[in-house]
């Protein structure tokens, strides 16, 4: 563990690591901002109240 | 007070928690049980019990940080929870579930088998096809899920039967 942590290379790879799961939570937040343009047609559309 | 309900919100949790479950397959076959790599056994290779102690620990890091994200998706999926009874949910969320497993494979196959080279799915003289085969197994995974949200949005706009908005049952 203490090779690990003392190791030069430490925030490199952790740096590393974490890219890949960051780009993925940024991705995330993009596909819900996207979702948020349908849930309002969808609402219109199943909603009787707001068809009459 | 119950947030505003949207495929957005479904998508979004199933995704996080998709790449997350994604993200342990990958750590727990891939680096336990088959033992193929380390998160960092290109630099490191685990040939003496230092290096494998310090793949260990670098791989426990990955598992911690998968974890993580996986909680992050399921406590938003929690929050709206209520999303679920919504017409074509099960589709959506199945499809963000593929859609988060194959974004996963996909980025961390590029960055870290393809650009930073820091471990190869199977290392040896077949690495690369190894590494193209995972790529095209996320790519797989991600038009599996879009389709499958793309099925759901059209499952609920085909007469569903459930309230966008507030997540209540209308009609019959």
């Amino acid at each position: 563990v203490r090779t690990s942590v003392f190791d030069e290379r430490f925030w490199d790879n952790l740096l590393v690591i974490c890219l890949p799961l960051v780009i993925l939570g940024l991705i995330s937040a993009l596909l819900y901002r996207m979702g948020l343009g349908e849930s309002r047609l969808g609402s219109q559309r199943t909603n009787p109240e707001e068809s009459r | 007070m119950i947030p505003q309900l949207h495929r957005g919100a479904l998508v979004a949790s199933g995704t996080l928690v998709g790449a997350g479950l994604g993200g342990f397959v990958d750590g727990i076959l891939l680096h336990q049980i088959l033992q193929w790599h380390n998160m960092l056994s290109s630099r490191v290779p685990p040939v003496t019990l230092v290096a494998m102690k310090y793949n260990m620990l670098w791989d426990g890091l990955f598992h911690a940080f998968t974890w993580l994200m996986t909680v992050i998706g399921l406590a938003l999926l929690w929050r709206w929870r209520e999303g679920l009874r919504l017409s074509g949910a099960n589709r959506t969320l199945a499809g963000a579930l593929a859609l988060g497993w194959g974004l996963f494979n996909v980025i961390e196959g590029l960055i870290n088998h393809h650009i930073i080279e820091i471990h190869h799915v199977h290392p040896g003289s077949r690495e690369l096809a190894w590494d193209v085969g995972f790529l095209v197994f996320g790519a797989a995974l991600v038009a599996a899920g879009w389709h499958l949200i793309g099925a759901g949005r059209r499952e609920s706009s085909s007469g569903g039967s459930v309230n966008w908005r507030s997540g209540s049952a209308v009609g019959p």
